[in-house]
């Protein structure tokens, strides 16, 4: 979906970017040697990822800076740099028919569904038994489950191990100029996305027109996180999304400023993407190579007035926990096996996402650095 | 005995271990053709350091590049130090290496600048990453950066330490000036120049079903290598402790030389 500083109709929008989903040549991506390190998942994390491998914009190295000859690759959850999302013909925001992009996960294999989010990784990395690793390790807003971990630990692998690299402020997103209060709560929230409230004056807003509520598609860390806060806030209550709720890919601000009407849209949007946006990191699409780049802005503003919707939450790698025992050097010469090189070595030499260099990079992605190593296993959490 | 050729023999062979031995030390057996220059490590206080202990960290507060950055790698750019593991029979290209720091945005770019953070890489824990496989040597680089650029690495500056008993000893590089170079590590000015704490294993607990609001690590600010940082320990300006030993016995033998060559002059009259 083209995207600029100014507004565009949601209708031009929408054709535009259906006209660029639709009959795309097949193109070749990167595709991983047998040893580098494999990472898919969660769109809010795939740009400290990208960071991490391969440095930011600023001149802030990666781990690849240094051209060893196995590589740190993280697959983006969305098929496009600009982390938008792709879309069949015929799709519309009130219903969304997802183009389910590929990747080639290793060289010789393939083209696969790309995973979507947190969850996506994480289901893949579970069914991903063979004998060789295909993935990795899985970018995650949200812990694993339960039910995830005791799956790792069927699969024979002790279980995920979870390491937080970095905190993120999820709010609520609405366009700079909207409809919205300066505060939705957490109650007000459960009220909307149930479709009871409707209308800003029901919600301590002043405008009668009609709010539109966006959530991530299924499969995102955000959304999982995001219901489970409405489930607290409704009595620990699951709240049934009611039919007003539109489904779009998650923080993407074109989904609110490219909306019907993008003054009553809102979305719960991780801080760090809006603040990598607001950078100017991201260029005008419609700019092309060897023209000067035009640095989008999101366009958006976070609500954060009293009693606000706020989830200071974790941003985590996750693998294999068997993995952290492999005697398998990553690099030629080298002494420590890659889960050890880059994410959990206890005991030893900071891994690289909690090294200066890793934690500018993480920095320079909008989020917080905040490393924590927290195990693995059923019931891991992290402090 | 014929007194002049073994004092000739004698101050030959003086002069022979006095240059050889010297040059052993200072012997680097690989060249690298992208080597553009040469790295010079200092302390903070403005000295050069030549030697030191494998476990100071960061492994030198400050250091600077003697050649010129490029045209696109002179404003708002940055330096970064990395260690590679010099390797017989393979090109340095496919070296493996490490960042021993992060980026450092330097103001100097006739003297491309790294500064080091306290809680950066020692040489020791690289050579625990990377054990040295080649006369005990480490090939370190600085590469640069810089705005919307790809991370410069056709030409680089280099520096090789030999690493031995908990000690390296710098046998080619250095030479410049520590005042040449000035810099701040990017982690500084980003706010994120926190100690890291250690890893630690969590604890699991009962699963709560939704996400826990995490708190932020505390970050205490670190100073940065433009400050006062002691480097106490690896101050030996001059020379490691092979040249003493080796010039005294050089110093000996030239005497004894000379000696022998003085004592067959018949006595004047």
């Amino acid at each position: 979906m083209i995207r600029s500083t100014k507004a565009l109709s949601a209708g031009a929008g929408l054709v535009t970017a259906l006209s660029l989903g639709l009959g795309m040549p097949a193109h070749a991506d990167i595709a991983p040697a047998a040893n580098d390190v494999v990472g898919v998942g969660s769109d809010t994390v795939q740009n400290l990822a990208n960071f991490l491998a391969d440095g930011d914009t600023a001149g802030t190295p990666g781990y690849n800076t240094a051209g060893n000859i196995n590589r740190l690759i993280s697959f983006d959850a969305t098929a496009d740099a600009n982390d938008r999302a792709a879309y069949l013909n015929g799709s519309t925001n009130a219903s969304i028919k997802a183009l389910n992009p590929t990747i080639v996960l290793r060289a010789g294999t393939n083209p696969v569904q790309r995973p979507n989010g947190s969850g996506a990784g994480l289901a893949a990395l579970n069914l991903d038994k063979g004998t060789n690793e295909i993935i990795n390790f899985v970018r995650s807003s949200r812990l694993p489950t339960d039910a995830e971990q005791t799956t790792a630990i069927n699969n024979g692998w002790g279980g995920l191990h979870v390491v937080r690299i970095s905190t993120d402020a999820l709010r609520i997103a609405a366009a700079t100029t909207t409809n919205a209060p300066a505060a939705l709560t957490p109650t007000q929230l459960v009220s909307i996305y149930s479709c009871t409230a409707t209308t800003w004056t029901a919600v301590g807003g002043s405008a009668t027109s009609t709010i539109i509520p966006l959530i991530p598609q299924t499969g995102s860390g955000t959304r999982s996180s995001f219901l489970a806060d409405l489930k607290a806030a409704n009595g620990n209550t699951d709240v049934t999304l009611g039919s007003c709720v539109q489904t779009v890919e998650e923080n993407d601000p074109a989904s609110i400023t490219t909306a019907t009407s993008p003054a009553d849209a809102i979305a719960p949007f991780s801080g760090g993407r809006k603040n990598l946006y607001d950078s100017g990191y991201f260029k005008d699409s419609t700019v092309k190579f060897g023209s000067a780049p035009v640095a989008l802005t999101s366009g958006l503003q976070l609500l954060s007035g009293t009693g606000s919707y706020l989830n200071t939450r974790g941003l985590f790698i996750v693998f294999r926990d068997k993995d952290l025992a492999s005697t398998v050097p990553f690099q030629p010469g080298g002494t420590k096996n890659w889960a050890k090189t880059l994410f959990s070595n206890s005991g030893g030499s900071a891994p690289f996402v909690n090294t200066t260099a890793g934690q500018a990079d993480i920095a320079a992605g909008g989020a917080t650095p905040s490393y924590q190593d927290c195990g693995a296993g059923v019931g891991t959490t992290c402090s | 005995m014929n007194l002049p050729r073994v004092g000739a023999a004698v101050l030959m062979m003086a002069l022979a271990i006095g240059t050889a031995t010297p040059a052993l030390a200072g012997q680097v057996p690989y060249d690298d053709p992208q080597s553009s220059g040469s790295l010079t490590l200092c302390d903070s206080q403005g000295h050069e350091l030549r030697s030191g202990s494998t476990s100071t960290q960061p492994l030198a507060p400050l250091v600077i590049g003697s050649t010129q950055a490029p045209a696109d790698y002179r404003t708002g750019a940055t330096a970064t130090l990395l260690a590679y593991q010099p390797r017989e029979g393979l090109a340095p290209g496919q070296w493996s290496g490490e960042l021993l720091t992060g980026a450092s945005r330097y103001t100097t770019p006739s003297h491309p600048t790294v500064a080091a953070l306290p809680q950066d890489l020692s040489l020791g824990t690289y050579v625990q990453d990377f054990p040295t496989q080649w006369d005990g040597l480490v090939q370190l680089r600085v590469y640069l950066g810089a705005r919307d650029k790809q991370i410069y690495k056709q030409k680089y500056d280099t520096a090789d330490l030999k690493v031995e008993k908990g000690r390296w000893t710098m046998v080619r590089g250095g030479g410049g000036s520590c005042s040449s170079g000035k810099a701040i590590a990017v982690a500084e000015i980003l706010g994120v120049a926190a100690t890291p704490t250690p890893a630690a294993v969590g604890v699991t607990s009962p699963a709560s079903g939704s996400p826990q609001p995490s708190s932020s690590s505390t970050t205490t600010p670190a100073s940065s290598a433009t400050s006062a940082v002691n480097s106490s320990s690896s101050r030996d300006v001059g020379g490691g402790y092979v040249l003493p030993l080796v010039g005294g016995g050089f110093v000996a033998l030239l005497v004894a030389g000379v000696s022998l060559l003085v004592r067959r002059r018949p006595a004047s009259s």
